[in-house]
């Protein structure tokens, strides 16, 4: 080896400043995000929870329809009505074709004009790239009628295409887009706001006001959106040091400390999201029993729960995953009340009685254990699973709470008594009520696991489908809805609560409880 | 050297071949299939939104998931060894672009880490030998107990509060300026000072009390020189081995760290990777991964000989 005379230990920390100073260097000629900007600036920053990662409409429909950059063929509005979006309108043509007719005046970013090309062409990719999309809207094929005009043409007969429409997956880009090996990295779309960059390092998001937007001017000129900040007390941080502007669930404990700052706005509002407990299996001891179903329904204190552990992020629910508000929601429903005596009662009928005095309920010889599963991901899960453990204890079940990644918890599922603590799963997805009932409660309904079957309501979810008077359809939907909490076919505890926090400058956002998480509006501006 | 440089090739091919096959067959027996969670992650974009049995089935087609395990993984090798490592499942895009996108910043806050951690860790140690057994060695080692005990995600929420918040001197997240890196250097830099400081000690104390050291001082050398010239190159031979692992680890990524700062970092491409089950990307990460350890422990081993020119690279 070569053998050079300087003190080596000089070499040592000559390569380790150059490393250092290149590492630096580095650093220095990329530029930063610079957020401390005047305030009159009319740009908004937003700390989104999950990464963005792509900007392909084919899987990253959602988070370009919430960014308002890509628009659907109908909008789902605040107060949950179906209006026009990038359609005119739409009309039945057969059983199972709807013949939807565009808007004639609008026009992608690049000015070119939409028309019903762009709208075969992102379906069809759409469809192609990501299956789950064909699936979950039931779409069979669309065809172009004239420029203005497409046929989509359904598997059966399904009046929940106009709503499905509205998906934020089924969103409509221009078949300019760029692509790049078969992917596309520049989304040109309808929607307020135009694409300017993604950079994929840094996970940043950048958009600008689209002047020609059909449906009125934007207020802000520039939104950006910081993807992958999963960290809830980064975010907290963040809109606290005035870094971002926008952001959404801070820790569950910091509402009111926010709530508390005079720079800053918290806005809490209902999503169609919610908590609830899935018994394992519907067709099995012991939840084959229909009154230890409802003993547990009973036995969950859904009040202490809202305030203890969702902090007031919730609202106690009428046993349905509707919120109020929703044309097709059953108000006469009201759900299962507090009641540890009433379930006492329920699961003595059952046969359920302590006979050894060990404070657990026995039948047959068999002691009621069973483990309650849920997942890290979503943090009010865990300790709501722990408070449903110890209500449980009071009604002699005894419950292990096991806190395992989701894909575990299914194959446990089938365990004497396990229950699936959850949270999250949306009802209004695609805003019609046949979606989320035949998913939950059809008996070959995708997330069904548990087996619940009634052929009444398999019939009548079937039924709703077809019929094509929303009025009727509704009213089969609420019958539904009856029938399924009266079963018990799972225990709805509460809707969940969206906390939005901006800065005290932002104005003008108007929540949207039917997007998922959240989506912004043309109408945010900045104010001194 | 060539020599050497050769047969180091030839480990990392085998170490390659060897970590992906056992990652690649090990995912196959995490709970969950590959093509559901797939869909629920990927296509749905919601894990807590169950999938339908056809689009598991058209996603497991698709992806050719439905064939025997060892044929996709020869399938898969034979591919890398021509040097397409594939798309990503997730964003469609090439492994490589996704891996060399996110190196710059892995490896700029690996160097930067290490950095501090030499420059608070070794005078550290060496005050603490030097002064065995005095008020300077306790609190010398009591801090750098403190140091490593000290949880990563707890220091970082409390630097983010008190340098952010409280000061206004660095920002909260984000990457792409020198300003941005501070925090999450600092927070992973403490962490490795104290075991650089810890080993700092240990193998100075061991040096010191050498006959070449006794020599040094019979010979009428400035306490200075002995430590510097004399004593702390053999005394560092075992912190650069521990420094080499270290720099290996923190290229591999550092997932809480990346998450509360959000750096895009390796760490979380590869957690988020398998939580997908994106294959691609996580069999080119464990590549990417442990390329770098043989890289780094090269490094390493270099290093010996110019500290200590007694050991020649021959091995």
């Amino acid at each position: 080896m070569l053998r050079i005379k300087i003190n080596s230990i000089g070499i040592w920390i000559t390569l380790v400043t150059i490393m250092g100073l290149v590492a630096f260097s580095g650093c220095i000629d990329q530029e930063g995000t610079d957020t401390d900007k005047s305030r009159v600036e009319q740009k908004l920053v937003i700390a989104e929870p999950w990464g963005i990662s792509s900007v392909d409409p084919a899987t990253a429909g959602g988070t370009l329809n919430n960014f308002l950059l890509l628009e659907t063929l109908t909008f789902m509005e605040p107060d949950f009505s179906l209006v026009p979006g990038l359609a005119e309108s739409w009309e039945l043509i057969d059983n199972t074709t709807w013949r939807i007719h565009l808007k004639d005046n609008i026009k992608f970013h690049d000015n070119t004009e939409l028309t019903a090309d762009d709208v075969k062409y992102s379906f069809d990719r759409n469809m192609e790239k990501n299956p789950t999309i064909r699936g979950e809207m039931g779409i069979k094929s669309i065809k172009k009628i004239d420029d203005y005009t497409v046929d989509i043409i359904t598997d059966k007969p399904d009046a929940a295409i106009p709503a499905a429409l509205s998906y934020a997956q089924a969103v409509i880009y221009s078949k300019n887009s760029v692509e790049k090996d078969g992917i596309i990295v520049k989304p040109i779309g309808t929607g307020p706001f135009k694409f300017e960059k993604y950079n994929k390092a840094s996970d940043i998001l950048e958009l600008s006001k689209n002047e020609n937007y059909w449906n009125g001017v934007p207020k802000l000129d520039t939104v950006i959106i910081q993807g992958g900040v999963g960290e809830a007390s980064t975010r907290e941080l963040a809109i606290e040091k005035g870094e971002v502007d926008f952001t959404t669930e801070p820790p569950m404990g910091s509402t009111e400390r926010l709530e508390s700052n005079p720079d800053l706005n918290v806005i809490v509002h209902p999503l169609c999201q919610g908590y609830k407990l899935n018994f394992g299996n519907l067709s099995k001891a012991p939840y084959d029993d229909i009154n230890v179903r409802k003993a547990i329904a009973y036995a969950v204190d859904k009040e202490s729960i809202v305030e203890h552990i969702l902090y007031e992020r919730g609202e106690i629910s009428n046993g349905m995953g509707f919120v109020p508000g929703i044309e097709w929601r059953n108000n006469d429903l009201e759900g299962y009340p507090y009641d540890p005596q009433k379930a006492k009662q329920l699961l003595k009928e059952a046969g359920w009685e302590d006979t050894d005095n060990d404070g657990i309920l026995d039948k047959d010889g068999k002691a009621f254990k069973i483990t309650l599963y849920t997942w890290p991901q979503r943090p009010a899960l865990p300790p709501l699973a722990e408070t449903v453990q110890s209500q449980f204890k009071e009604i002699g079940i005894d419950a292990e709470v096991r806190i395992m990644d989701w894909s575990a918890i299914t194959e446990r599922l089938n365990e004497w008594g396990a229950i699936r603590v959850s949270g999250g799963a949306t009802s209004m997805r695609i805003p019609d009520p046949g979606y989320y009932l035949e998913r939950n409660f059809h008996s070959e309904g995708n997330s069904n696991s548990y087996g619940y079957k009634n052929e009444e309501v398999d019939r009548l979810l079937e039924e709703g489908r077809s019929t094509f008077d929303n009025e009727k359809r509704y009213d089969i939907y609420r019958n539904v809805q009856k029938i399924v909490v009266d079963d018990v076919a799972d225990v709805y505890i509460a809707y969940h609560n969206l906390a939005v926090v901006t800065k005290s400058g932002v104005n003008g956002y108007v929540p949207n409880p039917s997007a998922h998480d959240y989506r912004i509006n043309p109408g945010i501006y900045i104010e001194e | 050297m060539l020599k050497g440089i050769l047969k180091r090739l030839g480990i990392v091919l085998f170490v390659v071949v060897g970590a992906t096959a056992l990652v690649f067959f090990m995912l196959h027996y995490i709970p969950g299939e590959t093509a559901e969670v797939m869909a629920r992650y990927i296509f749905i974009g919601n894990i807590e939104i169950d999938a339908s049995n056809e689009d598991v089935a058209l996603i497991s087609q698709y992806y050719e998931l439905d064939k025997p395990l060892i044929v996709q993984y020869v399938s898969w090798l034979s591919k890398s060894l021509q040097g397409d490592l594939g798309m990503s499942y997730k964003t469609g895009q090439p492994v490589l672009d996704e891996i060399m996108i996110r190196l710059p910043a892995t490896i700029k806050l690996a160097v930067v880490s290490v950095l501090i951690s030499l420059i608070i860790g070794i005078p550290l140690g060496i005050v603490a030998a030097i002064r065995q057994n005095t008020i300077v060695d306790y609190i010398c080692s009591t801090s750098a107990a403190i140091g490593v005990s000290i949880p990563n995600f707890w220091l970082a929420l409390i630097l983010i509060l008190v340098f952010s918040l409280y000061l206004n001197l660095t920002p909260v997240m984000g990457s792409g300026g020198v300003e941005h890196i501070i925090l999450p250097s600092i927070t992973l830099g403490t962490g490795m000072a104290a075991v650089t400081a810890r080993l700092t000690r240990s193998s100075m104390l061991e040096v010191i009390r050498q006959d070449y050291v006794r020599t040094a001082r019979g010979k009428g050398l400035s306490e200075k020189t002995i430590i510097v010239r004399h004593a702390m190159k053999n005394a560092l031979i075992p912190v650069i081995t521990i420094i080499g692992l270290e720099m290996g680890h923190l290229l591999g990524g550092t997932v809480i760290v990346e998450t509360i700062f959000a750096w895009p970092g390796i760490g979380k491409l590869l957690i988020d990777a398998i939580s997908q089950r994106d294959l691609p990307i996580i069999q080119g990460c464990v590549i990417f991964i442990t390329i770098m350890y043989v890289f780094v422990n090269f490094i390493v081993d270099l290093s010996y000989s110019i500290l200590d020119p007694r050991i020649r690279y021959e091995r």
